[in-house]
């Protein structure tokens, strides 16, 4: 009988226990959202076009643009480097070539879909601050800055998987101004 | 005879102070620009006061939403060597401001100089009894707020990111008149804007 009793209230303070270090890890280390992808998902190159509209666009027409893009492991976190050649028309004439790189390094968090742009500064002070996102099969990379009137510039790429590739937007907003939008379609080329 | 004089003298002097009231903003924000270094903060006297007025949402061009009413009552008055900010809102119920479903919310914002920049006002730092004083971090879950101020108009910025790490951008542009000012609020949610408000508030005199 003794043993019985000692039993159940073993079996009881089990019970608790488990339920305790579940709820100790829920609340210690959000989940990520059933449907995320993880970032390792993302990893790769990836080449294509895409079209780009602007402010001018009714005026000056689209412009298109060749877009690479590499997504890869770096310091825990991951970085993504992209390039951008674009060629326009210039008053007329035959179109020119530029050509625009960038990279951004994020480090994770404590929540698995949300990453901090390493080295993010002070907003205020000039310093752009970066973050990025996981939502479902979309990586999500925000880029912030002040210019020198307070005056915000929001750039957001949505890169999104699909079956042989990645589609991307990028929408620039100036202090409440779209003044660039642009979607392209990019396959994979290598891991 | 006597009351049509005093009441001429009565009609000239509120014509007078009605034109001062219309030009000492026009007064101060002429003497900030030929100011030179000091102008923002000249500028910013013009915005000192109370105001109160009214304020609906805009709905969509696509939405048959009827726009929301509300009431502002608005202070801006200096604090240290920058500003703060007092606003009310009253949240009519279907136009009603006397209506149990009523609400009515406070928001004070203060905002300082901030440092090596001409009209650009940070939020002043919150003091954390054991660290000292610390700057929003928006990965954090802190609110990033700013102000700028160009010409007649001193304009709030309110940046958060929800757990999911979308944004959301507010935005508040508060334009001096004659009458007082003229509002314009968004929210801009992850890209889009869910929210527009457009309004104008009287200045009062204390």
């Amino acid at each position: 009988m003794t043993l019985g009793i000692a039993s159940i209230g073993n079996r009881a303070a089990g019970a608790v226990l488990a339920l305790a270090v579940c709820l100790a890890l829920a609340l210690g280390a959000p989940a990520a959202a059933q449907d995320d992808l993880p970032i390792s998902a993302f990893y790769g190159t990836f080449v294509g076009t895409g079209v780009a509209k602007s402010e001018d666009s009714l005026f000056y027409g689209v412009t298109l643009r060749d877009l690479d893009v590499t997504i890869a492991p770096e310091n825990g976190g991951f970085a993504v480097t992209w390039t951008t050649v674009l060629r326009e028309a210039t008053n007329g004439g035959p179109a020119q070539a530029r050509r625009k790189t960038g990279t951004r390094t994020f480090l994770p968090t404590t929540k698995p879909w949300l990453f901090r742009a390493e080295g993010a500064g002070n907003l205020l002070e000039g310093d752009e601050v970066g973050w990025a996102r996981i939502e479902g099969n979309s990586l999500l990379v925000y880029l912030l800055r002040l210019d020198g009137k307070g005056r915000y510039d929001m750039q957001t790429y949505r890169r999104t998987l699909t079956g042989g590739g990645m589609d991307l937007t990028f929408t620039r907003v100036r202090d409440g101004d779209n003044v660039r939008a642009v979607s392209g379609k990019l396959v994979k080329d290598g891991n | 005879m006597a009351t049509s004089r005093t009441r001429r003298t009565g009609d000239a002097a509120r014509c007078g102070r009605a034109a001062l009231g219309v030009l000492a903003p026009v007064l101060l924000i002429a003497l900030a620009i030929s100011g030179g270094a000091r102008a923002s903060d000249s500028v910013l006297g013009a915005f000192h006061g109370t105001f109160v007025g009214t304020a609906a949402t805009v709905p969509a061009t696509d939405s048959a939403a009827k726009p929301r009413l509300r009431d502002i009552d608005i202070v801006i008055e200096p604090y240290k060597t920058g500003f703060r900010i007092t606003w009310i809102t009253v949240f009519r119920v279907d136009g009603k401001r006397v209506d149990p479903g009523v609400r009515r919310r406070t928001t004070v914002q203060t905002f300082l100089p901030q440092d090596g920049a001409t009209g650009i006002y940070r939020q002043a730092a919150e003091i954390d009894m054991f660290r000292g004083r610390r700057d929003p971090d928006l990965l954090a879950g802190d609110t990033v707020r700013w102000a700028r101020l160009d010409g007649r108009t001193l304009s709030v910025y309110s940046l958060g990111l929800d757990d999911r790490g979308r944004y959301q951008l507010q935005t508040y542009h508060r334009r001096l008149t004659s009458l007082g000012l003229d509002l314009e609020f968004t929210r801009l949610r992850d890209g889009v804007v869910d929210l527009r408000i457009a309004g104008e508030a009287a200045r009062v005199r204390d």
